[in-house]
């Protein structure tokens, strides 16, 4: 569990080198992106999106016919029905994430992503704000 | 030229990259081979092999959020292979790069002995 199954990873398009090397040459080597970073990843991506503490959040990464299929567990904040201004029902702000994360987690890590799932586990009221 | 001293220009050039939170795995708590080869070296996350006129750097890593893993990923490598060939004249033949985890604020708080400084 510490390499991303090859599949997942498509073929970089090519960046033109940096203008710390020679012109023409680009240095050679291999880079590898760990089990563990991806993990991070989706984490801060799935907290931002879903505006939860990313330590709230847990990740699942499995294999999906070739792409990556992220498994996001975590408690949705809350506002109370009072409020001037109330969040879309959970359903929806779950649902709505989905592809913004993807989008945003295959633009940090190159990784496709072929499915996100998005388990609520528990409910944030806004009021009492887990700490981070 | 020893290991450790392409290892230490290595370092210096690769924390200099924007993006790059620190050398090394930053939380022991997973395992691979290059990993495992590097985080414990003389120099924290760098490890070079030096023949007479050729060297190879491998370099373990944790990254800041935010930025494209790849792109950064790249730019240490052309920041190592630029400043290991012109401070120590050595061909830098590869640079590979291991991104072994990814700083998120806030997420590693309740542990602060995974912090790295």
């Amino acid at each position: 569990m510490t390499a991303l199954p090859g599949p997942a990873l498509p073929p970089r398009p090519q960046r033109p080198p940096s203008s710390a090397v020679r012109p023409g040459v680009r240095p050679a080597g291999h880079t590898r992106i760990a089990t563990q970073a991806l993990s991070s990843v989706a984490q801060g991506v799935a907290g931002q999106v879903l505006d939860v503490p990313p330590s709230a959040v847990r990740v699942g990464l499995h294999d999906e016919f070739g792409s990556l299929a992220l498994v996001l567990s975590l408690p949705m904040p809350l506002r109370p029905l009072a409020a001037p201004q109330p969040l879309p029902p959970v359903w929806k702000r779950a649902r709505d994430a989905r592809k913004t994360v993807r989008e945003r987690f295959t633009a940090l890590t190159g990784a496709h992503v072929g499915r996100v799932d998005v388990r609520v586990t528990g409910i944030l009221p806004e009021t009492v704000r887990r700490p981070a | 030229m020893t290991p450790t001293a392409v290892a230490k220009v290595a370092a210096v050039a690769a924390s200099a990259v924007r993006g790059v939170h620190a050398l090394g795995t930053g939380a022991p708590r997973a395992f691979g081979a290059l990993r495992e080869a590097v985080a414990h070296g003389a120099v924290p996350g760098v490890a070079a092999e030096v023949g007479t006129t050729q060297a190879a750097v491998d370099i373990v890593l944790t990254a800041e959020f935010g930025r494209p893993l790849y792109d950064l990923a790249d730019d240490v490598r052309a920041a190592v292979h630029d400043a290991v060939e012109h401070q120590t004249g050595l061909q830098v033949i590869e640079v590979n790069v291991e991104v072994a985890d990814v700083h998120v604020p806030g997420l590693h708080a309740e542990h602060p002995a995974a912090e790295q400084p």
